[in-house]
């Protein structure tokens, strides 16, 4: 069996299917809808966001569409220890992020996004390079789900693709429109339980239909000795170690996450974080087997697309009742996701946008909360129309990726070390971009002196990426002295290599760029700030509301901060 | 789109109720590759499930409390 076809929906079935869904979602949010939203609820809820709607909420929007294909391609391509070296790595990126996050709460308890605490430290510009990397992050993100739902409409059932991307961004926006965040994170818990009861379900059911373990250890004969090996070299280097790399930055990068961050109750972020590491990397790696499973069968994707893969399987082994369910998994998947993004991007432009650069720190909440939601319009337009023209966004996304890259530093540095000044943090980005672009776009032979240099930063880089992710955990005498030993493991194997992995090097020299220039400006300042006034200056946009019987409360806890207070 | 052929459900299904019956019947030898592969894939949906049981328990309880504190879940 190497040809497995794909079942049809009726045009029907696919619509009442996607009716079921978004009709569904949007009753949901009716049960949390106010007929006059506040602008702090409709970014962050009320910084009181239970564990489980948390956990929940993390997970579902770190899971998109792309996870599941992405995961299954992994497991196709690199055999046993593929879907590890997909969802693992995207796993860790919520786990790495947590010791950040909690400093990033502790100096602004009463945030609404990580531009807002980098303003308070910094001001403008640092804040708008951050806000900036962000919206581009979650556009991208929208049109790349949107595609997702347009492509599996298109080839399960007659709908066109700009069809199924057009009840996609509508169905999102609908029911994200009016609570923003609030609706967000209750749907996402929704879509979640059903989205892990389906795969629970769907992965076994392949597994056993296919012929079961027996059947998969028997295909194992027909692998290459670098896909049946679960130490893959293969597998590490071009799937795990690119991922590695990216880790803090798509953590750093991506509001979705901060957003949550300041969501969720103070005490409760570590078990939320830890939750959604388990629930993504399980539920990822898992539909990835799937990869695997098509590999040791020997099943060519159809048409050469590796997107076919899952549909492929679930068609071929299962009922159409199952493929129902794989359908809702995916576009539960991708909504959450996208819904995540509108609310991120509502709260860039309201926060970030709005009341910091236009406002001048004296906003009107209920403005804001037009800016929000025009704001859901308006990406999500932007969103169908970019995905609809199936527009090439490589070029953007290798920008957003250094930029990502360049700012982790300076924004966790801005964050433990009160020397980092506006100008070092604004300075070293603007740099790592511009030796990112000279080594990624190879605009100088890369060969002699100038290849070393470049190795050099890179290597940097590598230290720095080591360093700040076991500071994270383990204090900064461990992160030091494990960046050191990173960065001379570096220099002695990666010195005269790493030039011939352009995509590599240029990331890496992003990262050791940024530091380099920021540590040396920082050192070189007199500054010395005081952390306790992000604090003070980060506050709520709503007047008072009811009191919350919390001990923070109690205590006059900087998170009871308001602006109208203040300014 | 080109429909290459039908996917028959009902033989599948005998097979794989079959496949499974043999992998979970505790008393028939296995291949300890077998076990390892069978354990090597079905992990995860475990692992999903346990995860699905804490959030939902969490959520059950985060909504006794906001009902008992009056105020809202989200």
């Amino acid at each position: 069996m190497n040809s497995v076809s794909l079942h049809q929906f009726s045009t029907i079935t696919v619509l009442l299917l996607m009716l079921a869904f978004y009709g569904g979602t949007y009753l949901l949010t009716l049960g949390i809808r106010k007929q006059k939203e506040d602008a702090d609820a409709y970014m962050v809820s009320n910084h009181r966001v239970g564990f489980g709607i948390g956990a929940a909420s993390m997970t579902a929007t770190w899971i998109w569409a792309a996870s599941f294909y992405a995961a299954a391609t992994s497991g196709y391509t690199y055999g046993v220890s593929g879907p590890l070296h997909y969802g693992l790595w995207g796993a860790l990126m919520i786990l790495f992020i947590y010791p950040f996050g909690r400093r990033f709460r502790k100096l602004a308890p009463n945030a609404h996004t990580l531009g807002e605490l980098i303003h308070a430290r910094h001001g403008s510009s640092s804040q708008l390079i951050l806000a900036f990397s962000n919206v581009l992050g979650s556009v991208i993100s929208l049109m790349v789900n949107f595609t997702a739902a347009g492509a599996l409409v298109s080839v399960l059932s007659p709908l066109s693709f700009q069809l199924g991307v057009i009840i996609a961004g509508v169905g999102v926006l609908l029911y994200t429109l009016w609570s923003g965040f609030r609706a967000s994170v209750m749907t996402d818990f929704a879509q979640l339980v059903a989205l892990m009861a389906i795969a629970v379900v769907i992965i076994p059911a392949v597994f056993f239909s296919m012929g079961g373990p027996s059947e998969l250890v028997a295909g194992l004969d027909t692998l290459t000795p670098q896909q049946a090996d679960i130490f893959s070299t293969d597998a590490i280097l071009h799937q795990g170690a690119p991922f590695f790399v990216a880790v803090l930055a798509y953590a750093i990068g991506n509001q979705t996450i901060s957003q949550r961050l300041f969501a969720v109750n103070e005490k409760h972020i570590k078990p939320t974080f830890l939750t959604a590491t388990l629930g993504y990397g399980a539920i990822v790696i898992g539909l990835g087997m799937i990869g695997l499973m098509a590999l040791t069968l020997g099943i060519e994707p159809m048409n050469g697309d590796m997107n076919n893969l899952i549909p492929q399987m679930v068609s071929g082994y299962l009922p159409p009742v199952f493929i129902a369910l794989f359908f809702i998994l995916v576009i539960g998947s991708l909504s959450s996701t996208a819904d995540s993004d509108l609310s991120a991007l509502s709260a860039i432009m309201m926060a970030d946008v709005y009341a910091k650069n236009i406002a001048k720190g004296r906003p009107d909440p209920q403005r804001m909360l037009l800016v929000g939601r025009l704001t859901m319009i308006v990406a999500t337009a932007a969103g169908i129309v970019f995905a609809s023209f199936s527009l090439d966004i490589l070029v953007m996304l290798v920008f957003v990726g250094a930029l990502w890259g360049a700012i982790v530093f300076p924004v966790i540095a801005s964050c433990f070390w009160n020397r980092v000044t506006n100008a070092a943090f604004t300075t070293s980005v603007l740099v790592a971009m511009v030796t990112f672009c000279v080594a990624r776009f190879e605009l100088v032979p890369m060969s002699g002196i100038t290849a070393l240099g470049f190795e050099f930063l890179a290597s940097i880089g590598g230290g720095i990426i080591i360093a700040l992710m076991v500071f994270g955990f383990l204090g900064r005498l461990a992160g030091a002295v494990a960046g050191l030993l990173a960065l001379i493991a570096m220099l002695v194997f990666a010195t005269g290599e790493l030039r011939d992995y352009t995509v590599l090097l240029a990331s890496l020299t992003a990262y050791g760029t940024s530091t380099l220039v920021c540590t040396v400006m920082s050192l070189a300042s007199k500054q010395r700030f005081d952390f306790d006034r992000i604090g003070e200056r980060v506050g709520n946009y709503d007047g008072p509301r009811e009191p919350q019987h919390t001990p923070d409360a109690a205590h006059g806890h900087p998170g009871n901060t308001h602006l109208a207070g203040q300014r | 789109m080109v429909i290459l052929a039908t996917p028959t459900w009902p033989a599948n299904a005998d097979s794989g109720a079959a496949s499974a019956a043999l992998f979970l019947f505790p008393f028939t030898r296995r291949d300890p590759m077998t076990l390892l592969f069978g354990f090597y894939v079905l992990v995860w949906p475990a692992l999903t499930l346990a995860v699905l049981v804490v959030i939902m328990r969490a959520v059950l309880k985060d909504r006794a409390d906001a009902r008992r504190t009056n105020r809202e879940l989200v």
